[in-house]
């Protein structure tokens, strides 16, 4: 059975269609397995996204336990810092919620504004005293369009200044010609 | 935007104060959100110079942050003053109350409303536009990408173009006043800080030829960037405030008024900067690039001052009782600007060149100083831009002066 050329051409399309909506909509939904680390004497199940991106809610929840324990009363805060390279400035701290449904569990969502490699800097604060851990954590980008197409989209509005610039000159020109024939029928 | 300029507006011997416009008084409205828009304008203003402080010291964890909050509620506001002004006077338009051809444009067929609402509102369009662009370009090439990004200058050229409604519409509003027989002081009061708005976008403009790019390469020439972009965007300005308002000393007052603006906002900044990013729990990117007073953050307006007074003197000294030429006007401020200028622009960039090496973050650096011969090709352009300039200025100054639209 052979598809006719309508057939071929939904086809095509569709696979056309596929293709830009399967990458957009992959970044930032997977997620890493836990990410462990120790600060002091808790220890801790960083979950974050396997390829997060750049302005989009980066969900991040971390379990605290001590003494093999889930802590639950703790405080937790984390706070972004661009690694070495990336040209961005710290986000502001943000306090995880406790999750009802798992206790010593604590999520909550940044979001990075800039792409490039990032540490979450996490401080747990609880009956073990105050600790840090970090995490590093590597943030894609949109799809980037050319530097020059960029300049030709923000430049633009010229275009509408140059117009506005030549109407004026138009009612000027008007205006010298009132002046003109105004000055004709004085005389 | 399509616009249809109709005969027998500008320029035209006034039409005497009686029928529907002056019975009914219908710009009462448009002078009320003519101040809104000048109060949303001047928000705009303070946001516009806090987020760059906020930018250089704390800088951007997020698209909303507190300096943008307030620039964009500006520029919203204005939007929505705008459409709604505009949807009025059409609504008068079609009801025949008082808005006709006479003093108000046609747009796109449908409208009909005053100039500077259609212009304020298109400008506002642009910003809108322009908002989610800067924050891809920030996502895509970092924090530190220069006033003069694509998406910078689209926004900044929303605003020049927002703020230059405003002095259409005021300047439109005095022309109605005399046309009714009123004083219309409290209207050239509104265009002369109008156009005080429009010199502070400008100078802003120029802001990174101080230091981030003190030359412009032209093949194997150096040529110092500072003097000649104020020489280009600053005196046609001055010489619109001299033209528009009639008053001898137009340019030094609105000159003298953003100078005013300019202290009182980088001395109350600096604080604001501070407190707010210790609410918000956000360190400052190096111990340098702390929030502070200097100098050099009013070079700009200082000059802009001594070459708007300059511009009145010569004004004053007509020759043989005849009005100076723009161009002649334009150039002898050419040559200030050019002096003034330079002396700005090295100071600044020799101030910056001063700070330790590791105070910036890292990936910037301060360029070095221009040359003395870069100083020294800049000024036969920056007298003839000034004096181009100043013949643009000699233009707009005489149609804000006739206009009633």
């Amino acid at each position: 059975m052979s598809a006719g050329p309508t057939g071929r051409r939904g086809a095509v399309l569709a696979a056309v269609l596929l293709a830009l909506v399967l990458p957009a909509a992959r970044p930032g939904q997977a997620v890493a397995a836990d990410v462990e680390r120790r600060a002091g004497p808790y220890q801790l199940a960083v979950d974050v996204p396997a390829a997060p991106r750049t302005g989009r809610a980066l969900p991040v929840a971390v379990r605290v336990d001590l003494d093999g324990r889930p802590l639950e009363g703790a405080t937790v805060t984390v706070q972004g810092f661009p690694g070495l390279g990336t040209s961005a400035s710290a986000i502001r701290p943000l306090v995880l919620t406790p999750d009802p449904a798992a206790p010593g569990r604590y999520r909550g969502a940044l979001t990075i504004p800039i792409h490039g490699g990032w540490l979450l800097d996490l401080q747990v604060s609880g009956a073990g005293g105050l600790h840090r851990a970090e995490v590093p954590l590597l943030v894609g980008a949109p799809a980037a369009i050319p530097h020059w197409l960029g300049w030709v989209i923000g430049l633009s509005p010229l275009l509408a200044v140059a117009w506005f610039a030549w109407w004026n000159r138009t009612l000027l020109r008007r205006e010298g010609d009132g002046e003109g024939s105004a000055a004709g029928t004085a005389r | 935007m399509a616009v249809e300029a109709r005969p027998g507006a500008p320029g035209r011997k006034p039409a005497p104060p009686t029928g529907p416009d002056a019975r009914l008084g219908w710009w009462r409205p448009p002078r009320v959100a003519g101040w809104a828009l000048l109060l949303f304008q001047f928000q705009q203003g303070v946001g516009l110079l806090w987020d760059e402080r906020w930018h250089q010291a704390v800088g951007r964890d997020r698209f909303l942050t507190p300096p943008h909050l307030l620039l964009y509620s500006g520029v919203a506001l204005s939007g929505i003053t705008c459409l709604v002004m505009v949807i009025w006077a059409t609504l008068r338009h079609h009801r025949g109350a008082g808005v006709d051809d006479g003093n108000s444009l046609r747009v796109l067929g449908l409208f009909h409303a005053p100039l500077g609402f259609v212009v304020t509102g298109f400008g506002c369009l642009v910003i809108a536009a322009a908002a989610p662009l800067d924050d891809y370009w920030h996502q895509l090439y970092g924090l530190d990408v220069a006033l003069w990004a694509p998406f910078h200058l689209m926004a900044l050229t929303g605003g020049f173009l927002a703020v230059l409604g405003s002095a259409y519409l005021w300047s439109a509003l005095a022309v109605r006043a005399r046309q009714a027989g009123r004083d219309p002081r409290a209207e050239r009061a509104s265009t002369a800080f109008a156009l005080m708005l429009l010199v502070g976008l400008v100078v802003n403009l120029a802001q990174p030829g101080l230091v981030l790019y003190p030359t412009i390469e032209l093949g194997p020439l150096s040529v110092m960037t500072y003097p000649v972009l104020l020489a280009a965007l600053v005196p046609w300005l001055l010489v619109a405030a001299r033209g528009a308002l009639g008053w001898r000393r137009a340019a030094t007052l609105v000159a003298l008024v953003l100078f005013v603006q300019d202290v009182v906002l980088n001395l109350t900044i600096p604080a604001v900067v501070r407190s707010v990013a210790a609410a918000e729990g956000l360190p400052f990117r190096s111990p340098a690039l702390a929030p502070t007073f200097r100098f050099q953050q009013v070079l700009p307006s200082v000059t802009v001052l001594l070459v708007a007074v300059l511009l009145d003197l010569v004004a004053a000294s007509e020759a043989g009782g005849r009005r100076r030429r723009p161009v002649v006007l334009g150039a002898s401020v050419g040559l200030a600007l050019w002096l003034l200028a330079a002396l700005a622009g090295q100071v600044s960039a020799t101030a910056a060149a001063r700070l330790a090496p590791g105070a910036l973050p890292p990936g910037l650096f301060v360029p070095p100083p221009a040359t003395a011969l870069a100083v020294l090709l800049a000024l036969p352009c920056a007298v003839a831009l000034a004096a181009a300039s100043a013949t643009v200025g000699d233009g707009l100054g005489q149609i804000l002066r006739e206009n009633p639209r």
